[in-house]
């Protein structure tokens, strides 16, 4: 019996007419972990940080001197969204690494070869961004949020403004932008996405079709870098999509 | 839609994955940013103004050094004066007692070599009178009369300058 990913995540159970996948389980404790160390951090606010306040701040602070470096006095209102981005991402890419993940579960028979005996295996949980419904979801809420914010800083018609023109040639390029902008939900979310899920699957082959021990660890390593990539370059393109965005156009 | 369904995407998920984003997003805006924010703009501003009430305090203590310079100064200069000028008093006291000194010692030899002066007047004169005597004794006894006015005076000029000679 070869155990392999399976391209979509399994469901475990299901809530009324919600089925529960398994990375929607461990969203869940991503979204628990990320609530608990939050209000950990800012329990007890001093003036001399200490322990987990000193961290927070030193990654706040980071990401604030990024953020503004591009977005200016629109840092205040970007910063949450971009740092959410990348801590979400990152913690669920780092707990996917975390062994448990993907490893245990259950067998249930296959629909396919229940004849033959056949039992496909299905984790209890799944690494969030190796589930295309993650990665989509955290596209669209990106590209929402841009042109919410884009209708918010320029007005209805400045944005619209962006998009449509009078001029045939600027109507064109509105035209390839409104294309762009669907292009930038695909690209976002099959990007996260590919990347997880390929580390997934080499990690699993790594330690499966190789051999278990010593030989995965520096793809681990590898998975460790990806999984900070990852995260960094979503955060990042969302903060450039929504400064492009809510800039004031030229023409 | 084969591809989506390969995928496993399914719309409540889509859905409930949206949801859960939002619920971070908010949770960790209130909860998270915002506090660390305020903290990290409360420090700047507490450094910033601790930097300014620094520059402050160090103009202060210049200023407070200068006075204390000047006031040292002014006191060295005082007693610099006070010093002068009692050097001066000092002298000019001195400088009096002397020339003082000098006048007393000056008026006791005046008087002295006046005193003197007139002593040795008065002994000359007694002495004149006593050489005088003696010579009109001896005259008498030479003689064995007594010399008339004349001869007497003529006498008695001619011995005296003859002795005046002779003490002086």
């Amino acid at each position: 019996m070869e155990p392999h990913v399976s391209l979509a995540a399994e469901k475990i159970f299901q809530i009324g007419p919600i089925p529960i996948t398994n990375s929607i389980l461990t969203t869940w404790i991503v979204t628990l972990i990320l609530i608990f160390i939050a209000r950990l951090a800012t329990r007890r606010i001093t003036a001399v940080p200490k322990g987990l306040q000193n961290i927070a701040e030193f990654a706040i602070e980071t990401f604030q001197e990024l953020v503004s470096s591009i977005a200016q006095e629109k840092t205040k209102v970007f910063l949450p969204i971009v740092a959410t981005f990348f801590f979400f991402i990152l913690l669920g890419n780092y707990l996917g690494l975390m062994p448990g993940i993907g490893s245990v579960g259950f067998f249930l028979p296959s629909e396919a070869s229940v004849q033959e005996g056949h039992k496909i295996f299905v984790p209890l949980f799944r690494s969030i961004n190796s589930d295309l419904n993650t990665t989509v979801a955290l596209a669209l809420v990106s590209l929402i949020t841009t042109h919410y914010l884009a209708v918010k800083y320029l007005g209805i018609r400045g944005y619209l403004g962006k998009f449509f023109n009078i001029n045939p040639i600027f109507l064109f390029v509105g035209l390839l932008e409104i294309i762009g902008e669907f292009t930038k939900v695909l690209s976002l979310s099959f990007r996260l996405f590919g990347n997880i899920f390929a580390g997934e699957v080499l990690l699993t082959t790594a330690s499966t079709k190789l051999f278990a021990f010593i030989v995965p660890i520096p793809f681990y390593f590898l998975e460790i870098l990806v999984g900070f990539v990852q995260a960094l370059i979503f955060a990042m393109l969302t903060l450039v999509f929504m400064v492009i965005l809510t800039e004031k156009s030229e023409h | 839609m084969e591809i989506l369904k390969n995928f496993g995407i399914q719309p409540t998920l889509l859905l409930a994955q949206i949801v859960n984003f939002l619920i971070i997003l908010f949770l960790l805006k209130k909860f998270f940013y915002k506090p660390i924010t305020k903290a990290l703009e409360d420090r700047k501003k507490k450094i910033e103004e601790s930097l300014v009430n620094a520059q402050l305090i160090e103009e202060k203590l210049a200023k407070t050094e200068e006075q204390t310079n000047q006031i040292l100064e002014q006191a060295k200069n005082d007693a610099q004066n006070l010093i002068s000028g009692a050097k001066e008093e000092a002298q000019r006291i001195a400088d009096q007692a002397t020339a003082e000194a000098r006048q007393t010692i000056d008026q006791t030899v005046v008087e002295a070599k006046s005193q003197i002066e007139a002593q040795k007047v008065q002994m000359q004169k007694e002495l004149e009178q006593q050489i005088l005597n003696l010579v009109v004794d001896v005259v008498k006894k030479v003689l064995g009369r007594t010399l008339k006015d004349k001869e007497r005076h003529q006498l008695t000029q001619k011995a005296i300058l003859e002795i005046t000679k002779q003490v002086q």
